[in-house]
């Protein structure tokens, strides 16, 4: 628990935040079920892809023209999946960590640069806890533990 | 018949844990290579030296429950190959694939305020205090109580249905109960084992004090030959800090086969934790009782090879002891070295048997990738008695 508010101080200490940009971390911190523009906006402002003040949408088009996330047809093909509003599983997340951190990862990450191995190197580094679904949908506290420990880490590493 | 009914069963048991939301899946293939010099001594050219060589397949699944129960399940299947001396075959040879279920366990974490409880039921790893006596799996449950200043757990587990192609168990010396290696699957010798373990931490000065009491009934299940052979361990254990970087762990247990036999280990090691690059130097020291000071020759549960010598004895009429160190000089890479004296203790003479040494290297190439390499060598004291081996292992995770 320690940690993770730690990481929560840093994280604001961090980014540099405006007045605006910690009303979004706070609200962050209470959103239980994150999503694709959420997500995006914590990576491209960790990334400096994007400014604080950009808005999640904003973010989640700066990571898709980055090749960060992409996006294929829906299976009637009506729209493009994922979209910002689209809850985000947390080995979807891991990948989007690997990506902004350029974690060279394991064999298999290597080959396929899937989600799947994203969240077992993520793993390996201890980052995330063993414990964790693949699939299950992560949270914005989750999100911000998981980035500044990923940093920390890869930090450590050089 | 059977095989289709056993074929539906793992069909829907797959289907219905892969429709779950919370399935996790994984596995690794790997390699085992040991390499042994010759059991007939004298002659070293490499046509005579043994070989044991396994690929394995090894696969797991974790599916949760609830965020405090979940199943777990570790299943593998090894191509094992064994030759005597590589240059000639031998009957006793062997090319067989052993399938095991290693895990397949319910866990059910109760928590209680600041305290935890878990119970745990199904396949999985049994050991008792000391690792000596009792370590491997076991069909069977267990039941824990963390209250901090107070650790209980009580344990009772069955050995009839594992396969005794990859765990040994120690039965009575004219037990009828013979192993065969060229089988797949043979059924381990029947016990029913019942244990309870205590622990009162950092009770005084940062030590803990720990106890524990494990008692075996023997009896014929699917095999025969452990019939009426009961046994039981009692175990007094103290470990702690005794500077900020130097510890110990000290165990002695006493066990019994119920006929006012005494027998009894003891096993101590110091270990030094200078703080630079994950160091850690033991200084450790074993002693397995023979027939000496009214006590008799010590026996444990699951058999364990106490020197690498050509005879690879037990735990039972020697004493050991010895230095090791192992230190990460990068973050992949682990290096360990150890060298032992080993005594042979039957009964009231003590003497000198020969030095074990040994060094090994784990190098974590990838975050998936693991390879480990080891030298080991007995330098006997008696002509034709020395023993070196050479292991490899590859593991590849997915």
């Amino acid at each position: 628990m320690k940690r993770f508010f730690l990481s929560i101080l840093i994280a604001t200490a961090g980014f540099g935040l405006s007045a605006q940009s910690a009303q979004k971390i706070t609200e962050l911190i209470a959103t239980e079920k994150a999503n694709y523009g959420n997500a995006s906006w914590l990576i491209a402002v960790q990334t400096n892809l994007a400014g604080d003040t950009a808005s999640d949408e904003e973010a989640f088009e700066i990571l898709v023209e980055n090749d960060y996330i992409r996006q294929k047809p829906s299976s009637t093909g009506e729209k493009l999946i994922p979209s910002a509003g689209d809850e985000i599983k947390i080995k979807d997340f891991a990948l989007l960590c690997t990506k902004a951190y350029k974690i060279k990862g394991g064999l298999l990450y290597r080959l396929t640069k899937s989600p799947r191995y994203a969240l077992r190197e993520l793993k390996a580094m201890k980052v995330i806890s063993n414990d964790a679904e693949p699939d299950s949908i992560v949270s914005g506290k989750q999100m911000i533990h998981i980035l500044n420990t990923c940093g920390y880490s890869m930090e450590a590493s050089k | 018949m059977k095989n289709k009914k056993l074929f539906l069963i793992i069909s829907s048991v797959f289907t219905v844990l892969t429709s779950l939301h919370a399935l996790d899946f994984g596995g690794s293939i790997g390699n085992y290579t040991k390499i042994g010099s010759p059991i007939a001594p004298g002659n070293d050219e490499f046509k005579n030296f043994s070989l044991k060589q396994e690929e394995i397949l090894t696969v797991w699944l974790r599916q949760n429950i609830n965020p405090t129960t979940f199943i777990a399940l570790e299943a593998d299947a090894r191509f094992r190959s064994t030759r005597r001396e590589l240059g000639k075959s031998d009957t006793n040879d062997t090319d067989v694939i052993i399938p095991d279920l290693k895990v397949l366990r319910l866990t059910k974490r109760i928590p209680l305020k600041q305290n935890t409880m878990m119970f745990n039921i199904g396949r999985f790893y049994f050991s008792d205090l000391t690792a000596t006596v009792l370590s491997q799996p076991a069909d069977g449950l267990n039941l824990s109580l963390d209250l901090k200043s107070f650790y209980a757990k009580v344990y009772a587990n069955y050995t009839g249905l594992l396969n005794a192609q990859n765990v040994t168990i120690l039965n009575k010396a004219d037990s009828k109960y013979l192993l065969d290696p060229k089988k797949s699957w043979q059924c381990a010798a029947s016990y029913a084992n019942f244990g309870a373990q205590f622990e009162l931490p950092y009770i005084f000065a940062n030590q803990t004090i720990s106890a524990e009491f494990l008692a075996s009934l023997g009896f014929d299940g699917i095999e025969k030959g452990s019939a009426d052979y009961n046994r039981m361990w009692g175990t007094l254990g103290l470990n702690g800090f005794l500077h900020k970087n130097l510890c110990y762990v000290l165990t002695t247990t006493f066990g019994s086969q119920l006929n006012s036999d005494l027998s009894n280990l003891t096993k101590l090691s110091f270990m030094l934790l200078p703080g630079y690059k994950s160091m850690v130097i033991s200084l450790s020291g074993i002693y397995a009782s023979g027939d000496q000071n009214g006590l008799k020759p010590f026996k444990g549960f699951t058999s364990q090879t106490a020197v690498n010598s050509i005879d690879e004895p037990e735990y039972s009429g020697l004493v050991k002891g010895g230095l090791s160190l192992s230190i990460k000089p990068v973050k992949q890479i682990l290096l360990a070295a150890s060298g032992n004296a080993v005594f042979s203790y039957p009964d009231s003479e003590i003497k000198y048997k020969g030095t074990e040494a040994g060094v090994n290297a784990n190098l974590q190439v990838l975050s998936d990738l693991n390879i480990n390499a080891g030298i080991s060598q007995f330098f006997a004291k008696e002509a034709n008695e020395s023993k070196g081996t050479f292991t490899l292992t590859a593991a590849l995770s997915f």
